[in-house]
């Protein structure tokens, strides 16, 4: 059973969206995306149910007529109106069905681009912290799924009312028409299956449950033995006969759950089924009743017993859908509650690079986290100034860096960079200027030009790129070949040459979309580009961990060093020998920078540097020997 | 049952037969009945011609009440099986699910687990795999079903025209030639959104992939510092709606067809209900039976216009899973390739004394690169080696040929003397342990992350892998201990940091007794100073075994007896640190390339 209540440390209780607000939003969501066709369709429906109220009426005239034809001695002009009438209606309903149905797939693929569209600009807008939590991928996966919970839910809410609705009313007058005890037949449908909805979301769901756990753990041995990821080891290892054996146990377990689940909840249905058999069986004592007491006609008879089947159907499937308002409710308050997450936000801010970067005393705790990643710390970088951070693996230099740039507002202390408050200034303010490579650079599965050019998107009008004055200035026949290919050019990648990018600028960098795909090292270099090609005045630059051989680790230091000259620069490295670049060293630790100054200087006063160092040179230490 | 992946090619047929195949009971349920329950629409069609008939009878004072009766219970019991007898099948269909699940599943895996290691990497087969796998035993049920709900419109369909035949001959003709156009048209609207369904799902994974970029957690600072968020947005937003407008046209080509086909199906029943008249009137067709026959042929026209294009564009789908089928039966294997690791005897130990690569040449499957260019080397027992040199040099390649993941070499690799490729899987497991750059972290607990496929090792020996593996600290720090579950496959489970996931690969390698350990630089998480105490460590507990390396923190290979220098798929350089050091080639350049950093000099 679920352990409620037993709250995992960091996770806070989620807030019950109000049911109004889930509504509103996937009405919003709708309102832009399909503002005329939404109440087009609204239309459509009313009519669309009218004309299966009417068809049974229409059915029963004609039936009756040619009853009276019959009774009159033959004439057959007395059943071709009706008929004719028939046919129109059923003409009409075929085009009303299909004008219906296309519609809806037209609302719900617009609508499911809106709402995505919805997600992702407030996915750019985040707190980019809030991407720390530990269960934000949980929230965004349910946020994902809510999507479309919360389109069904407006939906749901509109078709009740302007299908099921109008269609139940019209078969209501009808029946009352047809005979006023008729009026029953409507409470016969109603209950049952009103009756099998209510135990259908009561019981059911939680029989359905119960087979998850064990379904995940099947599901896992199944990967174990499938999957890319693990396959080398289960075969080296021999571990399959060990995997499929503990498959076929949880395999047992789970025929065992499910097949205890399925059992209870066909039975429960079976007995809903039974219900809906009474009201059925009831309906029909009514109609045999009526018909040999003489009080409808055969006609009424045959329409009604016709409708029938539609009208249990239809009646099913409204409750079905009433009954997934809960659910659809639930699951749409994620979609709600990801909206409602802290926005990065902050004024647009005059910034002056002159200014350079000042922390005072900036601590920064992630959320959920118990200890500081940053604590107390107090620096300041001058314009012009190449910073190096230096320190073990957690020793706080990824967080101190996103506290440098803006990326993370600090949780105590004030962060000013070239003269803006980070807790105040926009992302548009703080980051105009501002480029950098990043450890876990992107490897975009665009073409060549896009993964260089996507650090500065060109705007509407295709211009506006601060890198293209400088190609100019600097490297003038260069630029004339646009300048991706300069800062390509600058970290010796060719985008002309055919063999490696056979469309150029233009090849795609994605085995998956038909193009090439690169290796470690070049991925690293196009990074590089990318970052060269946004025109910055501050520059991160983080070193990869990722495993590249000493010969291009080199050449991406140098490359770093040309970067970063007469710029604002910051660079992380874990190689405290490649540090010595820098005008100035901080060195981290737990947290806190323990000394700042040049590399020179530190071994001599930092004792924790000077060890670091050593231990780190010592491997590279030429033997005395020969 | 095992056969029914031993088809060399999979057809129409096989939609049907693969379940017959799986298991002959369930498929005789799954199809004798529904044709026979097909049959049912026209018994309740008769029964109301019937059961009217009667009751305007008894009306008329000509029979007695209880005529109706009969037709009346028929009619009940009709309802009865149409709401009641269908939950009961749902029981049976549970059953048929788990069955499939535990005699057909292991057998896929079973072959899965016996494909050519180069299947798994090649990104085409892969994906083939992603399609065949995951689906598989719903996969023979639904393929069966797509046939047989196409078959059971049939026969509701023939019941109902042969009872209007039956009455009136020639109405009964009109109906089926107005249905052979309508089943046309049909068949092909569902043939067209297949078809669009499958064109348009490129543009739709590229949009899928802004999404993807746009929402990734790992671009936050690209998305954030680079500001493209809104831009790509955009981008995402013209593209789906181009591939919503593609697919929205075949939707609405295909509404348009089956509409026209719904009018004209309208047009015909009406017909046929107007055409009926003059007989019903002159009384050679029953009032009731023509009233229960109109009623059917207006079931009947929206039958034909509306279910069987969703049915046949089942079908198709179904095919085309029969045909990734067939090439997934195609892929080689290895027919022992789960076999378990031979650990051998006192007396028939598998050990080796030296293993020699000579002149080997490989390039990967449907690559024409040589990865491997004529590499030639030796490794003797109980020494260290290192392999280094550039970004795809091979060093990795040599651990998968090594490790006989790969077989297609040319050239030699002698194990004392006898041919790699002429051991047996069992014997090749029992040869190397190998901890793999991108090593397996698996939702088990702690203890059986490290003894995961040591299915000899007893607890004390595990235990003592993590101690030597340096996990101690960690097994203190976790709740349950070393019993305590990893990852979130579990309510409350654990997850470790990447250095701590790195002691327990290490851990699972030491477990293990093969004579050779590899060490593949799994250690990309790591800051250098921590990758050489790694490695420091691993040579300290291997101490008398064969070890083989690859790292590119050259500082650390000096711990190696020998040192491999691998360009260009050849061994251009070999020796101790010093004596590389002293030949001033690849490898001075590198380490020399790394040292400078850490010379007094200003390098720049």
């Amino acid at each position: 059973m679920n352990k409620e209540g037993k709250a995992a440390p960091g996770k806070t209780p989620q807030s019950k969206i109000p049911f109004r607000r889930v509504v509103k939003t996937g009405f919003d969501i709708n309102r832009r995306a399909i503002p005329v066709l939404f109440v087009v369709i609204q239309i459509v429906s009313v009519a669309h149910a009218l004309t299966y109220g009417f068809s049974v009426l229409l059915t029963q005239r004609f039936y009756d007529s040619v009853a009276g034809a019959i009774a009159s001695g033959g004439d057959i002009r007395a059943a071709l109106i009706p008929l004719a009438l028939l046919c129109v209606l059923l003409l009409g309903r075929e085009l009303l069905n299909g004008l219906h149905n296309f519609m809806h797939s037209v609302v719900f693929s617009k609508g499911g681009i809106e709402a995505s569209r919805t997600a992702h600009a407030k996915m750019g807008r985040l707190d980019p912290v809030v991407l720390e939590n530990t269960d934000f991928h949980d929230m965004f996966n349910k946020m994902q799924e809510g999507q479309s919970n919360i389109l069904f839910l407006v939906d749901i809410g509109i078709t009740i009312f302007t299908f099921y609705l109008p269609y139940v009313l019209f078969m209501a007058w009808y029946l009352h028409r047809v005979n006023p005890i008729f009026i029953l037949a409507i409470l016969f449908v109603f209950v049952p299956t009103l009756f099998g909805q209510l135990l259908k979301t009561g019981v059911v769901v939680k029989f359905e449950d119960k087979a998850a756990p064990v379904r995940r753990q099947s599901a896992l041995f199944d990967s174990l033995i499938t999957s890319r990821e693990f396959f080398k080891e289960t075969r080296l290892l021999g571990a399959y006969t060990d995997f499929i054996k503990r498959f076929l146990e949880t395999c047992r377990e789970l025929s065992k759950a499910e097949w205890s689940a399925s059992r209870k909840k066909n039975l429960i249905e079976l007995s809903m089924a039974l219900f809906t058999v009474l009201g059925w069986g009831g309906i029909l004592f009514l109609l045999v009743r009526a018909l040999l007491r003489g009080e409808i006609s055969a006609g009424a008879f045959a329409a009604v017993l016709g409708s029938l089947r539609l009208l249990f159907g239809i009646m099913q499937e409204a409750f079905g859908h009433v009954g997934s308002v809960a659910e659809n409710y639930g699951k749409g308050q994620n979609f709600v509650r990801f909206l409602d997450l802290p926005e990065r936000g902050g004024t647009a801010s005059a910034t002056d690079a002159a200014r350079g970067i000042v922390l005072e005393n900036v601590s920064f705790t992630y959320p959920g986290a118990e200890k500081p990643s940053v604590d107390g710390v107090s620096l300041t970088i001058k314009s012009g100034e190449t910073i190096a951070v230096v320190g073990e693996n957690g020793a706080g230099k990824s967080t101190l860096v996103r506290l440098l740039t803006g990326l993370y507002r600090p949780t105590s202390g004030r962060v000013t960079v070239r003269g803006a408050d980070t807790r105040e200034a926009n992302s548009e303010s703080l980051f105009a200027g501002v480029s950098g490579v990043f450890q876990k650079f992107r490897k975009y599965q665009m073409t060549l030009r896009e993964n260089v050019n996507i650090s500065e998107m060109p705007d509407s009008t295709g211009k506006a790129l601060h890198m293209t004055g400088r190609a100019l200035n600097t490297a003038g026949e260069a630029a004339s070949d646009g300048p991706e290919t300069y800062a390509l050019a600058s970290v010796g990648v060719d985008g002309g040459d055919a063999a490696s990018f056979p469309q150029g600028l233009g090849t795609m960098l994605s085995r998956e979309f038909d193009g090439v795909d690169l290796s470690g090292g070049q991925w690293q270099r196009v990074a590089i580009a990318r970052g060269l090609y946004r025109g910055h005045e501050l520059v991160v630059l983080d070193e990869p961990t990722a495993a590249i051989d000493p010969i291009e680790e080199s050449r991406i230091y140098k490359t770093f060093v040309d970067i970063s000259r007469g710029k604002t620069a910051i660079i992380v490295t874990h190689r405290l020998g490649s540090a010595k670049i820098a005008d100035r060293v901080a060195v981290m630790s737990g947290g806190k920078i323990i000394a700042v100054g040049a590399h020179a200087e530190l071994l001599q006063t930092c004792d924790f540097y000077a060890e670091m160092y050593r231990s780190q040179s010592e491997w590279y230490e030429q033997e005395e020997d020969t | 049952m095992k056969d029914i992946l031993k088809k060399p090619k999979y057809g129409a047929a096989d939609l049907i037969t693969l379940l017959w195949k799986a298991s002959p009971l369930y498929a005789a349920i799954a199809n004798i009945y529904p044709l026979l329950a097909a049959l049912l629409p026209t018994v309740s069609l008769l029964a109301t011609a019937a059961f009217i008939d009667a009751a305007l009878a008894v009306v008329a004072g000509t029979r007695p009440p209880v005529a109706v009766a009969a037709p009346v219970a028929v009619l009940l019991a009709v309802t009865l099986h149409d709401y009641a007898l269908r939950i009961l099948l749902n029981l049976v269909s549970t059953k048929r699910a788990i069955f499939l699940h535990r005699t057909l599943r292991p057998a896929l895996l079973k072959r899965v687990a016996e494909l050519d290691y180069s299947h798994i990497e090649d990104q085409d087969t892969a994906d083939l795999l992603s399609r065949v796998v995951p689906a598989f035993d719903t996969r023979v049920v639904e393929c069966n079903q797509s046939v047989m709900s196409l078959a059971s419109s049939a026969v509701s369909a023939a019941g109902i025209i042969v009872t209007i035949t039956l009455s009136v001959w020639w109405a009964g003709l009109i109906i089926v030639a107005a249905a052979v156009p309508l089943m046309f048209i049909a068949k092909k609207a569902g043939e067209n959104s297949y078809a669009a369904r499958r064109e348009t799902s490129k543009i739709t994974r590229r949009a899928a992939y802004l999404s993807q970029v746009i929402t990734d957690r790992e671009a936050v600072e690209e998305r954030t510092v680079f500001g493209y968020a809104d831009a790509l947005n955009e981008r995402y937003y013209e593209r789906s709606h181009a591939a919503r407008k593609i697919q929205q046209r075949v939707t609405f080509m295909n509404f348009i067809k089956q509409k026209a086909g719904g009018v004209f199906g309208s047009v015909i029943a009406v017909g046929v209900m107007g055409s009926m008249l003059p007989p019903a009137l002159d009384g050679s067709l029953d009032y009731g039976m023509f009233i229960a026959l109109s009623g059917g042929i207006l079931t009947l026209i929206s039958q034909l216009s509306w279910g069987i294009n969703s049915q046949v564009e089942e079908i198709a789908k179904q095919k085309e899973y029969l045909n990734d089928l067939t090439k997934f039966v195609g892929l080689s294997v290895s027919e022992d390739a789960t076999a378990l690791p031979k650990r051998g005897t006192e007396l028939d130990k598998i050990d080796f004394e030296k293993i020699e690569f000579d002149n080997v040449s490989f390039s990967y499957p449907g690559t024409e690169k040589l990865v491997l260019d004529g590499a030639s080397f030796t490794i003797e027992r109980g020494r260290h080696y290192a392999f280094v040199g550039v970004n795809g040099a091979g060093k990795t390649t040599v651990t998968k040929l090594l490790t006989g993941l790969y077989t297609n070499y040319t050239g030699e690799i002698r194990v004392d003397g006898r041919e790699l490729r002429d051991f047996s899987q069992s014997e090749l497991k029992g040869l190397s342990a190998c901890v793999f750059q991108d090593f397996a972290r698996i939702g088990f607990s702690l203890y059986d992350n490290i003894a995961v496929g040591a299915y000899d090792a007893d607890e004390a020996a595990v235990l003592a892998a993590a101690e030597t593996a340096g996990l101690g600290e960690t097994i203190a720090k976790l709740p349950g201990g070393i019993h305590t579950k990893l990852l979130k496959i579990y309510e409350g489970g654990a997850d470790l940091s990447g250095g701590e996931w790195q002691r327990v690969a290490i851990a699972r390698s030491l477990v293990n007794p093969a004579p050779l350990r590899i060490l593949d630089e799994p250690t990309a998480a790591l800051d250098p100073l921590s990758e050489s105490r790694v490695y420091e460590r691993f040579e300290e507990i291997s101490k008398g075994r064969t070890t083989l390396f690859i790292s590119h923190r050259l500082g650390s290979t000096k711990l190696a007896d020998t040192i491999f220098v691998l360009s260009d798929g050849k061994i251009t350089e070999q020796g101790g640190h010093a004596e590389l050091m002293r030949q001033n080639g690849l490898y001075a350049e590198m380490f020399s390339s790394q040292a400078e950093w850490y010379t007094e000099s200003q390098i720049l």
